[in-house]
């Protein structure tokens, strides 16, 4: 039987707000409770991490997002194809056909397109152009009056928002590791 | 076959297999409305469901929504 130790911290300051030792493989969680605020994580691009969204009663209907990004991208716009392309070797991780989106710099989608294989290497592809985006990513949301998700996050930030409602919610990120 | 128990400090559960879909209305025994959707996916194929996707590669996505 392996040992393993969780630790929870918040998210804010990693303040510790539970720990359990009990052997030397460590699991840390970090957790945020929000309304009306965004939750960004800056979070270690080699791992795989995941997050859990939560709003456990039932109440106002609530609409939740999570935006599993990368930033400093730069695309490149084929006008005869009038495309625009992203290429990361994290992008390798996702399936190819998964929906990918361009955001500003608020996190507001300004274009939607998809993964693509090319030359054996997974590419955002966009229509039209999209010069002055540097942040790709994909995007998960879920809504309902008390919403559950939970979803492997596989690239460098992840923002967690509330997109309508004001509602409470709980975020907790962890580190999954790789396959 | 992995079986995955939904928890939200007591008030929803629901004891599925991944892969499942569970759209059914008024389930007594977990406690589902009507109008929720229940889903588990493995992340082995792309599927979309209600605003989710298993865009990442072979990790599980669990999520209830409507």
């Amino acid at each position: 039987m392996s040992e393993v130790s969780l630790k929870v911290q918040d998210v804010e300051g990693y303040r510790n707000l539970f720990d359990f030792n009990d052997g030397t493989c460590v699991i840390p969680a970090y957790l945020r409770v929000s309304h009306n605020h965004a939750v960004v994580f800056p979070m270690n691009s080699t791992k795989t991490n995941r997050v859990i969204i939560n709003v456990p009663e039932k109440g106002e209907e609530t609409t939740i997002e999570v935006l599993d990004i990368k930033t400093n991208l730069t695309g490149v716009h084929d006008i005869g194809a009038d495309t625009t392309t992203y290429s990361d070797a994290l992008f390798m991780k996702y399936h190819a056909g998964s929906e990918c989106v361009a955001l500003d710099s608020n996190y507001l989608v300004v274009a939607t397109g998809k993964i693509e294989l090319v030359s054996a290497a997974n590419k955002a592809v966009f229509n039209g152009g999209l010069d002055t985006t540097t942040i790709v990513g994909f995007r998960q949301e879920v809504t309902g009056d008390r919403v559950l998700l939970s979803c492997g996050i596989g690239l460098t930030n992840m923002v967690v928002r509330q997109v309508s409602g004001t509602r409470e919610y709980e975020v907790i990120h962890l580190e999954e590791g790789d396959l | 076959m992995l079986r995955v128990t939904f928890s939200m400090n007591g008030k929803l559960s629901a004891d599925m297999n991944t892969g499942d879909t569970d759209t059914q209305s008024g389930i007594a025994d977990n406690n589902f409305d009507s109008t929720e959707t229940a889903v588990i996916l493995d992340g082995t194929v792309l599927t979309t469901y209600k605003g989710v996707g298993t865009w990442l590669k072979n990790r599980e996505l669990l999520a209830v929504t409507q």
